[in-house]
Order: structure tokens, then C-alpha cells, then sequence
């Protein structure tokens, strides 16, 4: 519907049209994940750092692990996140017992 | 006196109650016991981060400094898992202790003592001050001291089940047995059942249900630490032994009684 109501409302709908296929097909490129168990995209070329920026992540205290590695805050803006990639990303909460 | 104090890897703690943080009604009650009960060192898991919606952690209202942290594996069901969970732990960079736990029933959450003890080698060999919660078994606590444990964390009941001390003999034979400290863990459900292992001598206790899930948690965790101090007093202070092999009718003197008029006797 979106996509109907911005070329019907465009004066160039041939531009229109050329734009939103170019943002499909980046959106097509982006890399596909496992974050936390769900899947996820992102564009290549994302850092660890890039992701949980993009994602909203800014409080301390996180751990990411990456194919079961744990990574050092230090490395998060150099490594590259790559296709099939499995994130997880924890932090410490409540719990002094294990509960069902 | 001299000072008394819990010592476990580099920290003694005065307080000898450790505190649990889950299923409080919320970070601000959870706040009010842990000041209520001037407990100085707390319980934390490792869980995923939510990535949509409210990220925040009810720990994060905290000053965590303020405590020695004591992340638990809970979730984890082998000795792999609960591995992976204490590193993951340690990554935060808040507290090299682990107190491993790893469920081996999923109906009473028992854990697997099996799985406990080989996961206590591994966290050990790669430095950890690791805490196993177990069974309230003489013998495994004993292979758990021996594999390098800092503490063993008997269970006195299945967790959150509150039910008090089911065994008192076994948590009683783990106190005098284990060469190193014994913290009562799990169902403790009254600040009584806490003063009582106290009594016996146990180092400390953890409690998290039974504050957590009364009507009051800042007051009851105030309680409970006032029953641990009190349990500690009384063990220091060394018990009247009960006499039951003497009977139980010699226990005042009987020396030097005027004896009965012989004219009465008969």
C-alpha cells in the first residue's frame, strides 16, 4: 500500500520507482543474523559496535558473545558482523534462583 | 573480640546473609530490602538483553559497587552451560565469584550434583571463586571442597519452595564436615529456619524467596539478617548441649538438699 500511495502521489513516479527499488535491493543485500536467538538484518559492512548502536544499545554492563566467543568491548568497532552470524548479547540481572 | 568475619576468595563479609535479587515486586522494593537487610553481597544472573522495548535491568537502580557480586548460572541444565554462563559473568568485569547452578530435575529443580562438580573443576581451573549450590549431600560437599570450591551452598529445600530445613542431620553433618564454608542455600523460609543453621554453625545463609515473596521484603530481609546475626551470636557463644543420653531430669543440682524428716519418711 505504501508503496501505491507514493508513486500515485509523486510527480516522477519513474524516479519514485527507481528509488524504492534501490532501497529493496540494499535491503536484499543486508546480512542476515541470529541475534539472541531471532533473526535479524543488517547492512554489510556493520561493526559490533554499528549494530547495537543501531539497535539502541548504550547501557554498560553488556556482554556480546559471537559464535560463542566472548568479544572484549575494545574489539567492538573493528570486528565486522558476517553472514550467519550468532550474537548473543546479555547482561546481569535479578535472580538468585532458577525459576521455570 | 576479634573481628568476625566471613571470608570467601578476596572478601569478608560481616553480614553473613547473602541476598537474592529475583522475583522482588519491583527495583525500587528490591532496593528497600537490600538496604533493610545491610547485606554486602548479592546474587545476579546472566540473562539475554531484551532488543525491542525496555532494555533496562531492575539492577540498574543499583550501585552494584556498593556490593560483591555473586553471579549465579541459573538456566543452565549441564555443566557446559553453566560454564559458558559464568564466563559470560565474568566478561561484565563485576566479580570473578560463580555460584554454580545447575538444574538436574526439572520438577523440584533439584540440582545435578554430578554436572555441579564437574562444572566446579572447570570454573576453578580458570581461576573463579566458585560457590557450587548442591544437594545436601556430606560426601559430594566434600568432593566439591576437594575439586577447589571456596564455599559449599547445601540447599535446604527445593528452591523457592520455602519449606525450611528438610534434612536437618545431612545440612547439620555438611557444617561439621566441610573444610570450607557452608552457606545454607534455598527454602530457607523464616528468619528462624536461618538462625537455626546459623546455631549449628553454618557460615551463612542466601535467601531470596522468603523476602521476596513476603508481604513486607524490606522488613523481613531486616528480619532475616537479625536472625543470621543472632543464629552467629548464639554459635559463637557455644550452645547448652542437650543431655539426652543423662536423661532429661539431672540437670540441676541435686548436692546438699536438706533430706527428707525421718519421721516423714514413713
Amino acid at each position: 500500500m505504501a508503496v501505491v500511495r507514493a508513486l500515485s502521489q509523486a510527480g516522477n513516479p519513474q524516479e519514485v520507482a527507481r528509488g524504492l527499488r534501490a532501497e529493496f535491493e540494499a535491503e536484499s543485500s543486508w546480512l542476515t543474523l541470529r541475534v539472541n536467538g531471532q533473526q535479524r538484518k543488517c547492512p554489510p559492512g556493520t561493526s559490533v559496535r554499528g549494530y547495537l548502536d543501531g539497535i539502541g544499545v548504550v547501557q554498560d554492563g553488556i556482554v556480546i558473545e559471537r559464535n560463542g566467543e566472548i568479544l572484549k568491548n575494545a574489539d567492538w568497532a573493528g570486528i565486522e558482523l558476517a553472514i550467519g552470524d550468532e550474537l548473543e548479547v546479555v547482561h546481569l540481572v535479578g535472580g538468585g534462583t532458577t525459576y521455570g | 573480640m576479634a573481628e568476625d568475619k566471613l571470608r570467601l576468595g578476596a572478601v569478608g563479609l560481616t553480614c553473613r546473609l547473602i541476598h537474592g535479587a529475583a522475583r522482588f515486586p519491583s527495583p525500587e522494593v528490591l532496593a528497600a530490602a537490600l538496604a533493610a537487610s545491610g547485606t554486602e553481597m548479592i546474587t545476579v544472573a546472566v540473562r539475554r538483553l531484551h532488543l525491542d522495548g525496555d532494555q533496562r535491568s531492575e539492577l540498574a537502580a543499583l550501585d552494584l559497587s556498593a556490593y560483591t557480586v555473586l553471579p549465579n548460572t541459573a538456566g543452565a541444565r549441564t555443566a557446559a552451560e553453566a560454564v559458558r554462563l559464568a564466563r559470560l559473568a565474568r566478561a561484565t568485569g563485576l566479580s570473578d565469584f560463580i555460584k554454580i547452578e545447575v538444574v538436574g530435575d526439572e520438577e523440584t529443580l533439584l540440582p545435578d550434583p554430578i554436572a555441579t562438580l564437574e562444572a566446579t573443576r572447570e570454573l576453578v581451573a580458570e581461576g573463579f571463586t566458585v560457590m557450587p549450590y548442591c544437594s545436601d549431600d556430606v560426601a559430594l560437599c566434600l568432593r566439591l571442597a576437594e575439586a577447589g570450591a571456596t564455599a559449599v551452598m547445601p540447599g535446604a529445600a527445593p528452591i523457592g519452595s520455602t519449606l525450611g530445613v528438610l534434612n536437618p542431620f545431612n545440612i547439620r553433618a555438611i557444617i561439621n564436615r566441610s573444610p570450607v564454608p557452608t552457606i545454607v542455600d534455598a527454602g530457607l523460609g523464616s528468619p528462624g529456619d536461618a538462625a537455626r543453621v546459623m546455631e549449628w554453625g553454618a557460615a551463612g545463609v542466601l535467601v531470596n524467596t522468603g523476602i521476596a515473596n513476603a508481604r513486607d521484603p524490606a522488613a523481613m530481609a531486616a528480619a532475616f539478617s537479625a536472625a543470621v546475626a543472632a543464629g552467629r551470636a548464639a554459635y559463637l557463644a557455644g550452645l547448652a548441649e542437650h543431655r539426652p543420653e543423662g536423661g532429661y531430669g539431672a540437670s540441676s543440682p541435686k548436692d546438699g538438699v536438706p533430706a527428707p524428716l525421718a519421721s516423714a519418711t514413713r
